[in-house]
């Protein structure tokens, strides 16, 4: 029908600048980075390119590092991504079902102020709080449990720390989420049927909130595990992360092709992640009669 | 004022056929109804009519100038929708307005029809207020004076009262009837509503699965329909399996377990039948009398002055309608005596 | 549930807000005090926010990063409110290929986006640049303006459109009187957010930005390296009141967005 045919042609002029934009600058650079796990070191600032090989994967697997630092990623991915799910999960509850309808609204938008506030700050402000003479060790050492002059800065736990109060809101927020959505009279009516407040959790509210939680994972997990300026401010030497690992290919050692191969990894690794996640979502969502 | 004319109209969305041949026409003033069930294509003919939709074969005409291929914005026709479809960013006044204004009328003339579209529909002194500060009822009004203050060829109202509860619906009816008779608009009413319908219209036509079942005035539509269809669409009536016999004098249907007096207007001995009789057309007695058929009451459904009474006669299931002050005599479980007078056995032979 | 789980629950709620708030309080409070290095005792004084605006080094990147965000985020509004308007034309089949592909620089982590663009400038012979910069966070505010006035295509009720026509008014009318207005809150609320996000996208402008150039990420990331800074109490408290005010906009046009439109 010609009709159509000139609301397509129309439809199409008017999305060219944004499909033009994605590709250049989001499709074409993945490519570049598949192709470029292939050369040889650098390229050049003209653009020039010393040789191809296939060594860069070679080196990812024969060399233990990147092994090592990527189950590392993870491992703290899991740890930030499930304490963040256990703090959550009573403050969103305490929102959505304890908390006056009327400050919901306001409840969520604080929640929501760090969001819009700069990662840096935001890892700058946790740094004052944990730094020697700091607010923390100050009472800390007042309780006498450790020397106020000491600190946790520039750890493994420092790092974790830091994640954890950045990445908290998402969750809170995603569980929220799904959590409002539970009706009340579901609650009450597990309650009648003499299920105290932990079956009721288990069998009626864990479920409800399935999507909320996976879809708070999702947002928490992958940014973690791919996380490089937490730990390069708060790690210290110890605190690499594999996200450090190709940020220092880019800055330090300057082997970029080394560098684009283990980009290239770590995404078909998250990637996979996100890909698990995203079946369990929509098996969470069918299981509840969702969308 | 106008007449409009729909011509041999085919449409179909891919491999299924939503309207099959429609004809009609709706003389100078007069108000049609659309009537029948959900995607029977009642709304495709409106969206037709309005420009939204182009057929694939046929023509629409008012006045006789043929709008077919005329865009929407271009046919001057009025249009009230379903959800209102008021400008959310607009006043009420701004929203009658703006046909005016696209009309490019002078300002005082844009005031004054404003204000006798406003008065017309009983909002006088709300021009400033909100759309969302509105009832639905309120809004529809807005509605409805926003599509008539461009003095429209033809008005057409997309179930505009299915949004509205109950006691509001039935005062929208007369209003909305009131109105169009004292601007004397050509109208199309699109319902799926029968008892809406019925109220309001000079001419319904019943439509189910793109096919025109019956044209004919609100009257004549429930006491002679012509189909069983209709028949049950139209005051819900009893559709049961029969054949057509003679004993002689008179002609019968004789059913599953019962037999029924009809007048005869076509078929022969041995058709096999769909007979309609509507709950409210039975004669209920206690007692036995000529040509009655025992009915087994099994349920009473007490409506305030009606009563429903469910139960069998002979192997089918039955409901009759009859007053309460009656039904209290029969009793769940009891026999009564029912016959419907031969007008009222309309039959259909299959 | 019983009254005692309701409490403990609470008192959860009302610690994690604590947690999430005591460091920016901390900030805030110690962005007033005279002690240079943010300890007790607490003197009171707008010092550092004096320093702020006339001497200090972090003004010059401020100025830069709002410039930056500004631009951005009036190109992408621009050109995401145009594709959001040529998505309604397309059939869905299209759509399925589109979406997706729409979101893509929101789904891969941004270390790895970033590093992406930065090999395809290199290669191009661009590297780093103004122009690399420019483009690289338009690409990752993008999906959030599609995204948003997308949204309100898909939320909002299109029959006006239809009545619009009906009394007289020519596709570009009914665009100007109708769907523009329907589409503001979506248009607004897409504009708010590309602008915080490119502001603060400290990823894209590290790896992006030209040499010896910093945005106000790197340079706090600089400082933060390097050792405390009390003027930077005060840059990052304007920085939170200016985050709050956004988020309280936000919230305000979701809210008159639903009583205008609801």
């Amino acid at each position: 029908m010609p009709n159509s045919d000139k609301k397509i042609t129309r439809g199409s002029l008017l999305v060219a600048p944004s499909s033009l934009l994605l590709l250049c600058f989001s499709v074409i650079p993945l490519f570049m980075l598949i192709f470029f796990s292939f050369i040889n070191g650098n390229i050049g600032p003209d653009g020039s390119i010393a040789g191809y090989t296939t060594n860069n994967f070679t080196m990812i697997f024969s060399d233990s590092t990147f092994t090592k630092l990527m189950f590392k990623s993870l491992g703290i991915g899991i740890v930030v991504t499930l304490i963040c799910v256990i703090i959550a999960y009573p403050a969103a509850w305490g929102i959505a079902k304890i908390a006056k309808a009327k400050n919901h609204n306001l409840l969520i938008m604080l929640v929501i102020i760090p969001f819009f506030t700069s990662q840096i700050l935001l890892i700058y402000s946790i740094m004052v709080i944990l730094q020697a003479k700091g607010l923390l060790m100050s009472l800390l050492g007042f309780l006498k449990l450790a020397d106020p002059a000491t600190s946790i800065l520039y750890s493994n736990v420092a790092v974790i720390i830091v994640l954890i109060y950045e990445y908290l809101p998402y969750m809170i927020l995603c569980i929220y989420n799904s959590i409002e959505k539970i009706d009340d009279n579901l609650i009450y009516a597990s309650h009648s049927l003499g299920a105290g407040w932990f079956k009721t959790f288990v069998n009626v509210v864990f479920p409800m909130s399935m999507p909320g939680l996976l879809s708070g994972i999702m947002l928490v997990l992958v940014p973690v595990t791919g996380s490089f300026v937490e730990p390069g401010l708060v790690g210290g030497s110890n605190g690499m992360m594999v996200g450090s690992l190709i940020n220092s290919q880019f800055s330090t050692v300057l082997n970029m092709g080394y560098g684009a191969a283990i980009s290239f990894v770590f995404l078909i690794i998250i990637s996979i992640i996100m890909g698990i996640v995203r079946v369990l979502m929509s098996r969470a969502n069918r299981s509840i009669g969702g969308a | 004022m106008s007449n409009l004319i729909v011509n041999n109209l085919n449409k179909s969305f891919g491999d299924n056929k939503v309207l099959d041949n429609i004809s009609f026409k709706v003389e100078d003033g007069k108000f049609l109804s659309l009537l029948g069930p959900s995607g029977c294509g009642k709304t495709t003919i409106l969206r037709i009519i309005n420009g939204l939709e182009y057929p694939d074969s046929g023509a629409v005409l008012v006045n006789g100038k043929d709008i077919t291929k005329l865009s929407a914005e271009k046919r001057n026709i009025g249009m009230v929708f379903q959800n209102y479809a008021l400008f959310p960013n607009m006043t009420i006044e701004k929203n009658i307005a703006y046909g005016l204004k696209l009309r490019k009328k002078s300002k005082a003339e844009i005031k004054e029809k404003v204000d006798w579209a406003l008065k017309l529909v009983h909002l006088e002194g709300m021009e400033h207020r909100k759309t969302t500060m509105m009832s639905g009822g309120q809004q529809q009004r807005v509605a409805l004076a926003r599509a008539l203050v461009i003095e429209p060829d033809i008005l057409l109202l997309d179930e505009p009262l299915s949004a509205l509860d109950r006691k509001i619906r039935s005062e929208m009816q007369y209003e909305i009837r009131n109105i169009q008779q004292k601007v004397g608009i050509t109208t199309v009413f699109v319902t799926h509503d029968q008892e809406e319908a019925l109220t309001m219209s000079d001419e319904i036509i019943l439509i189910n699965k793109g096919i025109i079942e019956q044209q004919s005035d609100p009257w004549n539509l429930y006491n002679h329909p012509v189909s069983a269809f209709a028949s049950d669409f139209l005051g819900k009536a009893n559709l049961l399996d029969a054949e057509l016999i003679n004993n002689g004098d008179n002609w019968l249907a004789k059913g599953n377990g019962w037999v029924f007096p009809l007048e005869y207007k076509s078929g022969k001995v041995g058709d096999k039948l769909t007979v309609a009789i509507r709950g409210e057309h039975f004669t209920i007695r206690l007692e036995p009398f000529e040509n009655a058929q025992e009915f087994t009451v099994s349920k009473k459904i007490f409506s305030g002055p009606t009563c429903k009474i469910m139960g069998k006669l002979g192997e089918d299931k039955v409901e009759l309608t009859c007053i309460s002050l009656d039904a209290e005599k029969c009793e769940i479980g009891g026999k009564i005596y029912i016959m419907p007078p031969k007008v009222n056995v309309l039959y259909f032979v299959k | 549930m019983s009254k005692s789980f309701n409490r403990v629950i609470k008192v959860i709620m009302v610690l994690t807000y604590v947690i999430i708030f005591l460091p920016i309080a901390v900030i805030i409070l110690m962005s007033f005090n005279n002690n240079e290095y943010g300890m007790m005792p607490f003197e009171f004084s707008f010092k550092w926010y004096q320093y702020l605006f006339t001497k200090s080094e972090l003004l010059p990147a401020t100025i830069l990063s709002l410039k930056l965000a500004v631009s951005v985020c009036l190109v992408t509004v621009i050109i995401g409110t145009i594709s959001a308007l040529g998505m309604q034309y397309l059939p869905r089949k299209i759509l399925m290929f589109f979406q997706p592909i729409s979101q893509l620089p929101i789904i891969i982590p941004w270390l790895v986006q970033s590093i992406a663009l930065l090999l395809l400038f290199n290669f191009v012979g661009i590297g780093r640049s103004y122009v690399s910069m420019f483009f690289g966070n338009l690409i990752v505010v993008l999906p959030y303006v599609l995204m948003m006035v997308a949204g309100r295509f898909a939320d909002a009720d299109r029959t006006p459109e239809d009545a619009a026509r009906m009394l007289g008014a020519k596709p570009f009318k009914v665009f100007v009187d109708v769907i523009f207005p329907m589409l503001l809150p979506g248009i607004i609320s897409g504009a708010l957010m590309s602008f915080m996000v490119c502001f603060n996208a400290f990823c894209m402008q590290y790896y992006l930005a030209p040499f010896g150039i910093r945005t106000l990420p790197i340079e706090i990331y600089t400082l933060v390296k390097v050792g405390y800074k009390p003027d930077l109490n005060a840059l990052a408290s304007i920085l939170i009141l200016m985050s709050t005010l956004i988020v309280l906009a936000l919230n305000k046009l979701g809210y008159s967005a639903k009583k205008l439109f609801g």
